[in-house]
């Protein structure tokens, strides 16, 4: 199955901004963010197709992922 | 239009008292440095010192002695990473080898009294090796400088281009070449920070604390503490003002650490004078601007070389220069740009968020710029913005779309006819002079191209209330009464049926930080999104009810109708809790944003940006050099006003507040990297008899993509006040002042 994933703030620095991965049935969050070389697991917030999502929740074909640090500005 | 807008809506569009207005006047609230909790223990902070050193050793022998002493905590003692900071985590938690500002916390003491904690954190010995201190963006960029860092001292660089500078510069009339400068800014809130942390029986870390981003704070400390986010719940309710200083961390991974190493629960709150040495303050600017136009004024092209100091750390220091970097332009249409972007590191201090994040800085360059253009060119300021504003539809510097130009538009011609841009101003004495100045900002509401989901979630309570939850704090800005007015908009119910849960990460979803003049536009988008997904539930149960189809319900006042009957949400409440099924509605809204930041920036540009025209009228004393403010007029585009009184409130204070930044507020440091003026008899804020007349215009506006067509207010006003008040005083004195603030020896 195929997930589309964007980075957002300073990831994407290192890990480049737009993914698009061939997952297996059954792969999860957590799957996609090792493929990607993401270790961070407390500073880190994943939303999959708009709603946020847990590391452990499975992902399907076609999804869009949204992976980001926390983030603020403009106070 | 306002009694057309009465008309058209129930709840929004009116100045209802802020709902938590009877409790903070009557004293009735307690703030969080309020709070006691039985058998808590009484923290305070070890401070370096030196504003650049080694740490050699630190010695808690003597202070572990003193009998009431529960816990004396270093950098040893963190279990995670032993670092914070918004956007890049390179603050220390408790500083281990080095110290790069003058009250840098390097150790955390505990005791049964505040006397005895701070007696303890007394005899705590560090000893060091002292380094030089870098005391200006100058000495920090010098190429004998001493590395602040690994990367050096420059923490963040970057250059943006559009066109051809150069033969935009061959080509115009006029060519100015102008260096600006602004001071740091103290927050100066009238709640320091501070908070109680505590472990309830389920073992999770609470911690109540001044802040900002609930969330984002809860994962601070996750990080530090090397424990799951799930076991720490922060609340932020409720906190005495913030302004950007309690964004990112304050105390409260400190708080989180000694709760959890001695159990027990600890307050910890900074004194007005640790405020003013450890708190943040807003970076310093040095931009540099050659700035050319044609002979009617059009501007043809910005060389803008921006340097903003953030300190010892980064903490929000990359998304505010990117804020600089997307307003160095303003809000003009301007073909050729190059900005050369640059953050550096020093020793003074600490910087982070403030009200308008960058844009204040910027904007006095670029607004003083225009100013000084329209006078050597002999034109109307106000024409010359005319001419040149980017108007709806067209291309923005950054390759964006500009929605709403008309409003600046709008707002500049009422300022062009207002009162006192068009009088002449008698001076009462003979050593008077006044001068009306004008200055025009423009801010982008929420985080730019970075993502954003807020949540928010609203629940259909039995009893007859709907409650509501979302992050954003309510420090003061009002968001907790504007909210409840769009929830009583949307659910047609009188405002006294909502109630608003504070900003708590145990009910609340998480909806952002209160920032970037963003939590109107995030989590009133979010509600309205929860309140739909909640009426169609009950309509649903209506329908139920009533043996009907939807289609033939009608829904008014909180209660749907079928012919002549009809039942209330309350009621339908109550049957789906019969049923065992959720009360609770939650959404998220996918804030609108471009596909990709422009290339070499996190979050440039915005879609949708608040607009602000602000006329100020000084009277100089020129005996003296003191001047006076006695007059200030705002022109605001903010889409829809949810609450008119509250947001003249925010702009009011904005223009007060940036009144000090523009001048007397001047955060010094001597020679040794210390802080001078750590306090409210040094660090001069405006009082009350400074405050000006203050007039307050909302244009007719409307954003599409806000909750009922508002975009934002809390920083706008605050953005223009340098260059407005610097160009009165030009028109009062003749003199073009170029760095902030307007003291009296830089005026006469």
């Amino acid at each position: 199955m195929k997930v589309f994933i964007e980075l957002g703030g300073t990831f994407i620095y290192q890990f480049g901004r737009e993914h698009v991965l061939d997952l297996h049935e059954g792969s999860t969050i957590e799957d996609a963010l090792n493929i990607l070389g993401i270790s961070e697991r407390i500073y880190i917030i994943t939303v999959r197709n708009g709603s946020i999502a847990k590391f452990n929740d499975k992902l399907k074909d076609n999804d869009k992922l949204v992976v980001f640090p926390p983030i603020g500005g403009g106070n | 239009m306002e009694e057309e807008l009465e008309q058209k809506y129930k709840s929004i569009t009116r100045s209802v008292a802020a709902i938590d207005s009877q409790s903070k006047v009557s004293g009735a609230l307690k703030y969080i440095t309020d709070m006691r909790i039985e058998n808590m223990l009484f923290a305070s902070v070890v401070r370096s010192t030196y504003a650049h050193a080694r740490i050699i050793s630190i010695d808690t022998r003597e202070a572990e002695k003193i009998s009431g002493v529960k816990a004396i905590l270093t950098y040893k003692d963190i279990p995670g990473l032993n670092a914070y900071g918004a956007i890049v985590p390179d603050a220390p938690v408790l500083a281990y080898d080095r110290v790069r500002y003058y009250g840098e916390p390097v150790a955390l003491v505990a005791a049964d009294t505040e006397e005895l904690a701070r007696e303890a954190a007394s005899l705590v010995k560090i000893e060091y090796d002292p380094l030089p201190v870098i005391r200006s963006i100058d000495e920090s960029i010098a190429s004998e400088a001493i590395a602040l860092h690994d990367n050096g001292n420059i923490a963040r660089h970057t250059i943006i281009k559009k066109g051809d500078t150069e033969r935009a510069k061959r080509e115009a009339y006029m060519t100015l070449d102008r260096i600006y400068r602004t001071p740091f800014q103290k927050h100066m809130f009238l709640e320091p920070e501070g908070g109680v942390a505590y472990i309830d029986e389920s073992g999770i870390i609470n911690v109540f604390a001044g802040g900002q981003s609930p969330y984002r704070d809860k994962l601070q400390i996750a990080r530090s503490l090397n424990i799951p986010p799930e076991k720490i719940r922060t609340v932020n309710y409720p906190t005495g003002g913030a302004f950007g200083g309690k964004d990112d961390i304050t105390v409260q991974i400190h708080l989180a650490l000694l709760a959890y190493k001695t159990g027990k629960p600890v307050k910890l709150w900074f004194s007005r004078e640790e405020s003013g040495v450890a708190g943040y303050h807003r970076t310093g600017s040095e931009i540099h601007l050659i700035t050319s136009v044609d002979k009617e004024g059009t501007l043809l092209s910005n060389e803008a070389q921006i340097y903003l100091d953030t300190g010892a750390y980064q903490s929000f220091g990359p998304t505010i220069l990117d804020v600089s970097i997307e307003t160095i332009n303003g809000p003009y249409r301007i073909p050729n740009y190059i900005i050369n972007a640059n953050l550096v590191y020093t020793n003074n201090g600490f910087s982070s968020a403030f009200r308008g994040f960058g844009a204040p800085e910027s904007n006095f360059a670029i607004e003083s710029m225009i100013n000084e253009l329209a006078s050597e060119l002999h034109l109307d300021p106000i024409d010359m913005r005319l001419k040149n504003i980017l108007m709806t539809g067209e291309e923005g510097p950054f390759g964006n779309t500009i929605r709403h130009g008309d409003g600046l538009r709008e707002a500049l011609m009422r300022a062009k006819n207002s009162k006192i841009w068009n009088s002449v101003i008698q001076n009462k004495k003979p050593w008077q002079r006044s001068g009306v100045g004008i200055a025009v900002a423009i801010k982008g509401v929420g985080f730019g191209t970075l993502p954003d989901y807020p949540t928010a979630a609203i629940e259909i309570a039995t009893e007859g209330k709907v409650k509501i939850m979302f992050s954003n704090v309510d420090y003061g800005q009002g968001i907790n009464t504007g909210n409840a007015q769009l929830v009583a908009e949307k659910m047609d119910i009188p405002l006294n049926q909502v109630e608003v849960r504070h900003a708590d990460t145990k009910y609340s979803p998480d909806t952002g930080s209160s920032s970037a003049s963003r939590s109107t536009f995030a989590s009133g988008n979010a509600l309205l999104l929860a309140c739909s997904k909640a009426l169609d539930r009950l309509k649903m149960e209506a329908c139920f009810y009533f043996g009907v189809t939807s289609e033939k319900l009608e829904y008014k006042e909180g209660r749907f109708y079928y012919n002549d009957r009809s039942v209330g949400i309350y009621e339908l409440a109550k049957s789906l809790k019969a049923r065992g099924e959720t009360l609770r509605f939650e959404s998220t809204f996918e804030v609108p944003r471009y596909p990709a930041p422009v290339e070499g920036t996190l979050e440039v540009p915005h879609v949708v940006y608040m607009y602000g025209v602000l006329l100020s009228s000084a009277v100089l004393d020129e005996l003296i050099g003191n001047i006076h403010i006695n007059q200030a007029e705002f022109y605001a585009d903010i889409g829809t006003v949810i609450n008119p009184s509250i947001a003249s409130g925010q702009i009011e204070g904005g223009i007060v507040q940036g009144l000090g930044y523009a001048t007397t507020e001047d955060l010094k440091y001597d020679v040794n990297g210390k802080p001078i003026n750590n306090n409210y008899t040094t660090y001069i804020v405006p009082s009350v008899r400074d405050v000006p007349d203050i007039y307050v215009e909302f244009i007719d506006s409307l954003e599409e993509l806000g909750p009922y067509g508002a975009k934002g207010v809390g920083e706008i006003s605050i953005i223009p006040v340098g260059a407005s008040v610097a160009h009165a005083v030009y028109n009062a004195s003749g003199k073009w002042i170029r760095d902030l603030p307007l003291l009296p020896w830089k005026v006469i």
